[in-house]
């Protein structure tokens, strides 16, 4: 049976996630300043509280964005780390696919427009489906202003994430369409774990050099 | 004993090897000057990726050519601050994670220690006590340096550090970034008697202030205008300028120092810092040494400059202070020197 370890730490706060024999263990960081502190006590607490070592691991699945580039670049080096020391498979997942994996558990929303702030008047956001609770991105992932975020498709769907706490004047229009709003939700390292398996199995591992975070904001966003 | 130096606090990503039998062993470093030139100044975010894309490829090849495994490494160092928050927590992440996956010590290191250890690392090494001049971008201090972690500090800048002047008066006489450097090398052609510029709080204690010199050098470019500009007489004036620039940022060090050797009655100065990796400091400090008798330490410019050396140094003369928990992650973006610890065990 696969054991996966699962970091996340690209919203406010975060999660590590261990899925050993089909059991999936978690333990919640409350704010982005804890990460730091706590981030590798809590990975040697759920390893111990299974009963396993970090050597037994099959993989080592990370929340690699989009969201906040200090936040995820502590999951993407954590997990880099291990990858190093230990040679273990790494495995970069979408964290605004977590959120709609996330959607999927606890509310079996089958179609989502995720939108995440990304601070400097603009967005994070893609557009999931999940057949069967298979969560795949509809499209691609957009970094914009928040007016150009849109729902393509018919089908009814549920609009989440802090963008639509955070313009909500801007994406009214769009979120009286959706059947509900969720803006109250972050991405769990739980949820990267159904992603992170069915790459694994798939064989998308990444190698040290490309396991990197997805910033979506180019460099030239910098250019004076 | 082997332990890794991760440097990554600013714009430099440095990896090194420590062993305590044979030295530095292998280091690489890759400078980020290409990112950060076209902004004129280093970019944190930028920074911060950068390390992030970097760190872990170069630490499996800095081993690897060191001849050795991780799984042979006894301890992890890093730099834990002072620095950009962003690029010190990619280098504490990397590092606490390497050293518990590997079941050895991680080791915050302040990165102002490290550079004044760097002078340890050279044959000849100096003995405590020493004073410590630490002149680098971020940096100008004199400190008295009794034992490892034992700082207090003399004296130090009020306003801009040595470093950030080089590259100030650099950006307004058009020089290449990173304008320290730059301006050395056009003050080579230059004559420094040419203009004289002020020597702020010369014999005013141990105090620094370099910001009223850089505005000196301002002032005097806009009374020259398009003469410091224009053709082969503007291009000798503006070598001028740096070498009288440079001979007035060298003399009040010079001279802060004597005093404060001076004053404490210390026999041994080591310079520390990329503004160390000057030359005409270099060679001015060391004949002001020989005329006053004390002794001049300092490390090859390589280990001036932001390194993964010095980082594994300072690192394994920390290793009595290495926590025997988990590690947590330390990026503290201000952190002084003096609020270390004296330490009784570490450096031979
Ligand atoms: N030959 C030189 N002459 C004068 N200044 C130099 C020379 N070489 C490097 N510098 C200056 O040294 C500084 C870089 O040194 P260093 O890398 O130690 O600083 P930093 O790491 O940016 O700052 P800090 O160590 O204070 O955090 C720059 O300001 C640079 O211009
Ligand atoms: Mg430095």
């Amino acid at each position: 049976m696969t054991r996966l370890l699962a970091l996340e730490t690209s919203g406010n706060g975060g999660s590590v996630a261990l899925l050993v024999d089909g059991a999936v263990t978690e333990r919640t960081i409350a704010t982005p300043r804890e990460q730091t502190n706590v981030i590798v006590e809590y990975i040697d607490a759920l390893l111990a509280d299974a009963g396993i070592e970090l050597g037994m691991l099959d993989g080592i699945a990370f929340g690699r964005g989009p969201g906040s580039f200090t936040g995820l670049r502590v999951a993407t080096a954590v997990a880099q780390g291990v990858g190093l020391a230990l040679g273990t498979p790494l495995l970069p997942v979408s964290s605004l696919a977590a959120v709609a994996q996330r959607l999927w558990r606890e509310h079996g929303v089958e179609h989502s427009l995720i939108c995440i702030d990304a601070r400097m008047g603009e967005v994070f956001w893609a557009q999931f489906a999940a057949p069967g609770g298979e969560v795949a991105v509809d499209g691609d992932e957009h970094l914009s202003d928040p007016a150009a975020v849109e729902y393509r498709g018919e089908n009814s769907w549920v609009a989440a994430g802090g963008g639509f706490a955070a313009y909500p004047t801007q994406l009214a229009a769009l979120s009286r369409r959706a059947e509900r709003v969720i803006a109250d939700i972050e991405p769990l390292a739980q949820d990267l774990l159904p992603l992170a398996t069915a790459a694994l199995a798939a064989g998308r591992v990444s190698t040290l050099a490309d396991a990197l975070p997805a910033y979506l904001r180019r460099e030239d966003a910098w250019q004076r | 004993m082997k332990v890794l130096g991760i440097e990554t606090s600013c714009d430099e990503t440095g990896v090194a090897v420590y062993d305590s039998a044979d030295g530095i062993v292998a280091e690489a470093l890759y400078s980020q000057i290409e990112i950060h030139e076209r902004f004129g100044g280093v970019v944190p975010e930028l920074a911060s990726r950068d390390h992030a894309a970097r760190l872990a490829p170069m630490i499996g090849n800095v081993v690897a050519e060191a001849g050795i495994t991780l799984r042979d490494l006894d301890a992890v160092a890093y730099t834990a601050g002072p620095g950009l928050i962003g690029a010190l927590m990619v280098g504490g992440s990397l590092a606490a994670s390497l050293g518990y996956a590997l079941g050895i010590p991680v080791i915050p290191v302040h990165h102002m220690e490290a550079h004044l250890l760097a002078a340890m690392l050279e044959p000849g090494p100096p003995a405590f006590p020493f004073l410590a001049l630490l002149v680098s971008g971020g940096h100008t201090q004199l400190v008295a340096v009794s034992g490892l972690g034992d700082y207090e500090l003399l004296g130090a800048t009020l306003d801009d550090a040595a470093g950030e002047a080089f590259d100030k008066v650099a950006r307004l006489l058009e020089l290449p970034y990173p304008g320290g450097p730059a301006l050395a090398k056009l003050a080579e052609s230059g004559d420094p008697g040419a203009y004289a510029l002020p020597r702020p709080l010369l014999n005013k204690g141990l105090e620094l202030s370099f910001s009223g010199l850089k505005t000196a050098v301002l002032r005097l470019l806009e009374r020259l205008g398009s003469a410091a500009r224009d053709g082969g007489q503007g291009a000798q004036i503006r070598a001028d300028i740096a070498a009288s620039f440079q001979a007035a940022v060298v003399e009040t060090l010079v001279n802060k120092c004597g005093l404060a050797m001076r004053s404490t009655g210390l026999e041994r100065l080591v310079i520390a810092g990329g503004v160390g990796a000057n030359r005409d400091l270099r060679r001015t400090l060391k004949e002001r040494g020989q005329r006053d008798g004390y002794a001049v330490h300092y490390p090859r410019p390589a280990l001036c400059t932001d390194n993964g050396a010095m980082i594994a140094y300072a690192g394994w003369c920390r290793r009595a202070t290495a926590g025997t928990g988990l590690p947590r992650i330390e990026a503290r973006p201000r952190w002084p020197l003096e609020a270390l610890e004296p330490i009784t065990s570490g450096a031979s």
